[in-house]
């Protein structure tokens, strides 16, 4: 009879040891996800292609920078052996009869637009594929996450009442929205004037289902994200407020820090 | 019950094993990224196109542009006559492109400055300049002009005054200022940032003094200098 209580207890002893590894693991799992998620924004552009991943993006990323003078300037990034993206070949062009100074872009470096203006918006066309056609049939997101709140990605504002001030992330001055044909329904990164004014911690940009027709690089499905700035946002918002204006925008860059590509 | 405890224990562990697995497997399998997008904005973007008069006479009143040539500049390096794409008016007298700079900021402050040089200064010739600003920053900036420190003791024989113009229909006015010494000039303006009001013309004239009695081959001008700013005034236009 002792015999077998002591049989029983290392079983259950046995059993709570697995229980505990089990919850270790997905602790670990779900820690490893929320400490990737919180990457810095200042590396460049990487698309992974760790483990045997089943969906992925493409290799190639190619942003068009459309200027108001009609300028456009065509930045083609490409993988290197880390798996970072980084520029490969860049053109530009002068169209529309006004003057923009051609920027310096330079071969390798990474995925950063300079000197945006009001009105201008960059097109950045990717694909998304499957590798075997194990997950045909399932949905499929993807999502803009892990807004960057650098000191150069955020302002803070003083409101009506003294020392009350709030931080707020300089995205409310983008829109994005995904190009169809030649027009994109544009909506707001951070809208200023729907509470709360917190940025959301994903946005997801296009949805779709997994078919046939998607397996393989050469069959991707090319998606092109539009990413426009606009300060009307950012006006109305210091209007409702009734906040003191000082240039907030001084010296401010906008970093989404991932686009993620994962299963409904 | 008590019998079956340490097997559904079991089982219960078997479970929570295999769901771990399970999603750190999906985890694997079934996600990508990219990271590390990043935009930067700009404040100020402004293009400066400065012109030289061609003035005969010198009598501060450029020689008109022939029938035909109406709405155009000659190009700096060449006897090629082009069209102003940015002009709001119809120009009527001669310029030729001597400059054309950017004003660009990420900040508040943008600015740049012209370096003028005269080589066939006489008593009372008046030689003309033009500036021609575009705003593309999409919003209102203030202009402000000025030279900068006088070096050459010789410039202290030299006047200048600016000469705003406007356009009302199609009618253009000019108005100039009175003539002051260098360091006491000082031009003051709003460029709008709407798209079909973001455009800015002026001359710049600069006199010997008529009471001077030599003449002079070359002559360093101090610097033009342009700054452009934005203020609180800004928010909302």
């Amino acid at each position: 009879m002792e015999k077998l209580t002591r049989a029983k207890l290392k079983i259950i002893r046995a059993a709570l040891g697995l229980f505990l590894a089990s919850g270790v693991a997905v602790l670990s799992v779900v820690y490893a996800w929320f400490l990737s998620g919180n990457k810095n924004n200042t590396s460049p552009i990487e698309i992974g292609t760790q483990g045997d991943r089943s969906m992925q993006f493409s290799p190639t990323v190619i942003a068009v920078r459309n200027y108001l003078t009609g300028a456009k300037l065509t930045n083609t990034y490409v993988r290197d052996e880390k798996l970072d993206l980084k520029l490969a070949s860049s053109d530009f062009t002068q169209d529309g009869g006004g003057q923009t100074q051609k920027p310096e872009e330079k071969e390798g470096e990474d995925f950063l637009f300079r000197e945006m203006l009001p009105g201008e918006s960059v097109d950045i066309t990717f694909g998304v594929y499957l590798q075997t056609n194990e997950l045909v049939g399932q949905e499929y997101e993807i999502r803009l996450c892990d807004f960057g709140m650098g000191e150069n990605n955020y302002f803070t504002l003083q409101g009506d009442t003294v020392n009350t001030t709030t931080k707020y992330s300089v995205a409310g001055a983008y829109q994005w929205g995904v190009l169809r044909g030649e027009t994109a329904g544009m909506a707001w990164m951070n809208d200023y004037l729907a509470e709360p004014y917190q940025l959301p911690t994903a946005i997801t940009i296009y949805s779709g289902t997994w078919t046939e027709e998607n397996v393989g690089a050469d069959k991707a499905v090319w998606v092109t994200l539009r990413i426009q700035e606009n300060f009307s946002n950012y006006y109305a918002f210091l209007g409702k407020s009734g906040a003191v204006f000082t240039n907030y925008l001084s010296n401010k860059i906008l970093s989404v820090g991932r686009i993620l590509l994962i299963g409904k | 019950m008590k019998k079956h405890l340490p097997m559904i224990a079991f089982i219960l562990s078997l479970v929570a094993c295999a769901a771990a697995v399970s999603v750190g497997f999906a985890w694997m399998l079934n996600a990508d990224f990219m990271h590390g997008m990043q935009f930067q904005i700009l404040q100020i973007d402004s293009t400066v196109n400065f012109y030289s008069a061609k003035d005969e006479n010198y009598n501060g009143v450029p020689d008109l542009l022939s029938s035909g040539n109406e709405g155009k500049y000659e190009e700096k390096d060449s006897e090629n006559w082009t069209v102003y794409s940015t002009a709001y008016y119809t120009e009527k007298y001669q310029f030729k492109l001597i400059d054309n700079k950017y004003m660009l900021s990420t900040t508040t402050t943008a600015n740049t400055f012209e370096n003028i040089q005269i080589t066939d200064a006489a008593p009372s010739r008046i030689h003309t300049y033009k500036a021609q600003i575009v705003n593309y920053s999409g919003f209102a900036v203030n202009l402000r002009c000025s030279f900068g420190t006088v070096s050459d003791e010789k410039s202290g024989r030299f006047q200048c005054r600016i000469v705003t113009v406007s356009v009302n229909s199609d009618t253009v006015s000019y108005t100039p200022s009175d003539w002051k010494a260098f360091g006491e000039v000082s031009y003051e303006t709003r460029i709008n940032g709407d798209n079909n009001d973001n455009k800015l013309d002026f001359w710049l004239q600069i006199r010997m003094d008529p009471s001077a009695t030599d003449e002079m081959k070359s002559l360093q001008l101090p610097d033009f200098k342009m700054v452009m700013n934005i203020d609180d005034s800004s928010a909302g236009t």
